[in-house]
C-alpha cells in the first residue's frame, strides 16, 4: 500500500485564511488511514503572493488551492484508495 | 465551540485586504474596487446573486472604516473612496463596537417550532393532545402548527414519534446569553446597548457575518507608518495559542510588523496576581464570604447590567491589560498603547483606561502580519523573554489559570473555583452565590476555556490549547 505525502502551507496568510484548521481534520481520519499519511508543514509556499486563493496544501507533489476540511478529506480519501 | 466558516473568511480576507491598501497607501482610491476583486463575475454567488453579494461586502467594508450602520444618510450616494477618505482624517464617527449590518443580516425567520414532511399524520397524534395551547391541528393528513398560539414549549417535539418537528433558531438571538439582540419591526436585529455585555457570541454565531465590530486597522496603522508617533502593542497571553512558535518567536513576529515594542500583557498579568492576592487576603480577614476575578470585562459587564447583587464581591484589581499600558506610559508617556487580543469586550474596557489609546483582535493583527509579509517562524529569531513573567502570567489565557497563579501566590488555604462560560447554568450558579458562595475565590471567564476561545481568535480552540499548553511548558 502507497503511502500519500501531504504538505500543508503554514505560511501566515494560509494559517490565517483557514489553514489552521486543517491540522485537526487529518487527525480525524480513521487510523489505518491517517498512517498512510505523511503530514509535513511547510512555511510558505509561495502560491498567495499576490492574491491567489489560500489555504494551499500539496497531496503527492499536486497544489490544491482553497482547501476547507471536508475537501481535503474527500481529496485524501481520493489518493489513498487510488494508491491501494 | 467556533469551526472555520466562510463568513469569517470573508471578514478576515477583508481585513487582509484594507491593510494591504493602507500599507500601499492606496486606500481612498483602491477601497472601491475591493466587493468586485473579492467576488469576480463567473463564480458561484452567496445569495441571491453577485450584485447582493457585492453590495454586502461594501456595507461590510463601511463598517470595517468606522462608521455606524444603518446610518442616516443613503450609503449608496456616497462613494467608498469618501469613508476612506474620512477614517484616514480620524473623521469616522462610529460608537458602537458591535453593529448589525443590515444589508448583510437575512432577517431570519422568528425562531419557531416547524412541522417537517416527515409528518405522518398518524392515528395517536401526540402533538395535539400535548399541545397546551391547542395550537396545532391537522389539515390533508399533516400536522401544522398555528404560529399566533404556539408558545414555543417545544412539548410537540419531544413526543412526536417520527421527529418530525424541528425547532429553527435565530442563531444571533440563541446565543446571546444576556438578551440584548433581538428583532425590529422589519425582521432584522438590533443591538440594545443598556444589554450587551460584548462577549461576541452573537457575531461567533450568526451564519451571514453580518454582525461587525469596531475596527482599529486604521489608527493603528497611523501609528505604525508615522515617523513621528511612537506605539507599543501590549499583547494577550492567548496569542502564543495562535501560533505554531515559541513566545519569543511570536512577539518578536509582531514587533516586525513596525511597533517600537512589544510588550506582554501576562507582565501586566504578575500585577493583577500581586494585587489579587492581597486583596484576596484583605477581604478574607475582613470576614469577606467570597471574592471573583475582575480581568473579563465581559464578566464585569454582565455583573454590571444582569448580576448587580455580585457587585460587592468582584476584586477591585485591575485587569493585566490596564497594568501592563500604565507600565508602558510610565515608562514613557508619550509612548501610544495598542492592545492586541482575542476579546471583543476589551474594546468596550479599552474605552474607560485611559492608558490605552486602541484596542485591536488577533484577526486584525493577522491581517497586518500578511499585508506586511511576516512568516512568524522566520521572522521571529533572536529576541528573548522578559525573565519577570511567569508561566503562571502567561496562563490567565486559560480557564483556571487565574486560579492557579492566586493559589500559588497565597497557598491553598481558601476553597476556590474556576466557571468558564456564562451560560443559563453558570449565570444562575453565579447569582445564588451571592446569599450562599460555593468557594471563597471563584475565577470567571465567559468564554468557555478562557481566552484562548475568544471571540477575535485566529486558531480554532483544540490547536489553541495544544499550542498554548505547549507555550507554557517551555
Amino acid at each position: 500500500m502507497g503511502k500519500i505525502e501531504l504538505k500543508i502551507c503554514m505560511g501566515t496568510m494560509c494559517y490565517v485564511m483557514g489553514g489552521a484548521e486543517l491540522r485537526a481534520a487529518v487527525d480525524s481520519l480513521p487510523r489505518e488511514e491517517r498512517e498512510r499519511i505523511n503530514v509535513s508543514y511547510a512555511p510558505c509556499l509561495g502560491n498567495c503572493n499576490d492574491g491567489g486563493e489560500p489555504p494551499y496544501v500539496q497531496v503527492n507533489g499536486r497544489t490544491i488551492a482553497r482547501v476547507s476540511s471536508s475537501n481535503l478529506i474527500q481529496i485524501l480519501k481520493e489518493e489513498l484508495h487510488n494508491a491501494l | 465551540m467556533l469551526y472555520d466558516n466562510y463568513a469569517m473568511l470573508t471578514k478576515r480576507e477583508l481585513l487582509i485586504r484594507l491593510v494591504k491598501l493602507l500599507k500601499e497607501n492606496n486606500l481612498v482610491e483602491g477601497v472601491r474596487y475591493v466587493p468586485a476583486e473579492m467576488r469576480p463575475l463567473g463564480q458561484k454567488n452567496v445569495s441571491c446573486c453577485v450584485h447582493k453579494d457585492r453590495y454586502i461586502l461594501r456595507h461590510k467594508i463601511i463598517s470595517i472604516l468606522g462608521f455606524d450602520l444603518p446610518s442616516d444618510v443613503d450609503v449608496d450616494l456616497v462613494p467608498l473612496s469618501y469613508y476612506a477618505q474620512k477614517s484616514l482624517e480620524n473623521k469616522n464617527t462610529k460608537e458602537n463596537i458591535l453593529s448589525v449590518v443590515h444589508e448583510a443580516c437575512n432577517a431570519c425567520m422568528q425562531s419557531q417550532y416547524f412541522i417537517t414532511n416527515m409528518c405522518r399524520g398518524c392515528e395517536a397524534r401526540p402533538c395535539m393532545m400535548n399541545c397546551p395551547k391547542g395550537a396545532i391541528s391537522f389539515k390533508g393528513g399533516k400536522a401544522q402548527i398555528s404560529q399566533e398560539d404556539c408558545v414555543a414549549c417545544g412539548l410537540c417535539q419531544q413526543v412526536c414519534p417520527y421527529h418530525a418537528i424541528i425547532y429553527t433558531p435565530v442563531p444571533c438571538e440563541e446565543a446571546c446569553p444576556v438578551k440584548a439582540i433581538s428583532k425590529q419591526p422589519d425582521g432584522r436585529e438590533f443591538i440594545d446597548k443598556d444589554k450587551c455585555i460584548y462577549c461576541g457570541k452573537c457575531m461567533q454565531a450568526c451564519p451571514y457575518g453580518a454582525i461587525m465590530e469596531r475596527s482599529k486597522i486604521i489608527d493603528v496603522h497611523k501609528c505604525i507608518s508615522s515617523p513621528d508617533k511612537k506605539i507599543t502593542a501590549i499583547v494577550a497571553p492567548a496569542i502564543y495559542g495562535q501560533f505554531d512558535a515559541s513566545p519569543a518567536q511570536i512577539l518578536a513576529a509582531i514587533k516586525k510588523i513596525g511597533f517600537d515594542d512589544v510588550i506582554e500583557v501576562a507582565l501586566g498579568a504578575e500585577d493583577t496576581s500581586r494585587n489579587e492576592s492581597a486583596e484576596l487576603e484583605e477581604r478574607m480577614a475582613e470576614g469577606q464570604p467570597f471574592m471573583t476575578t475582575s480581568c473579563c470585562p465581559a464578566y464585569t459587564g454582565w455583573v454590571e447590567k444582569h448580576a448587580p447583587m455580585l457587585k460587592p464581591f468582584v476584586s477591585e484589581t485591575r485587569s493585566p491589560m490596564v497594568y501592563a499600558a500604565r507600565r508602558v506610559k510610565a515608562a514613557d508617556p508619550d509612548m501610544e498603547v495598542v492592545f492586541i487580543g482575542p476579546c471583543l469586550a476589551k474594546r468596550h474596557e479599552g474605552d474607560s483606561v485611559p492608558e490605552v489609546n486602541y484596542v485591536m483582535s488577533f484577526e486584525e493583527l493577522g491581517a497586518f502580519m500578511i499585508a506586511y509579509g511576516i512568516e512568524v517562524k522566520k521572522d521571529g529569531e533572536g529576541a528573548e523573554l522578559n525573565p519577570e513573567v511567569t508561566k503562571y502570567g502567561r496562563g490567565y489565557a486559560m480557564a483556571g489559570g487565574v486560579r492557579n497563579a492566586i493559589v500559588a501566590a497565597v497557598g491553598d488555604k481558601y476553597t476556590t473555583i474556576n466557571i468558564e462560560g456564562l451560560d443559563k447554568k453558570n449565570a444562575a450558579m453565579l447569582k445564588a452565590m451571592a446569599k450562599k458562595p460555593v468557594a471563597q475565590f471563584v475565577e470567571v471567564m465567559a468564554c468557555e476555556g478562557g481566552c484562548v476561545n475568544g471571540p477575535c481568535s485566529l486558531a480554532p480552540l483544540t490547536l489553541a490549547k495544544r499550542q498554548m499548553k505547549k507555550a507554557l511548558t517551555e
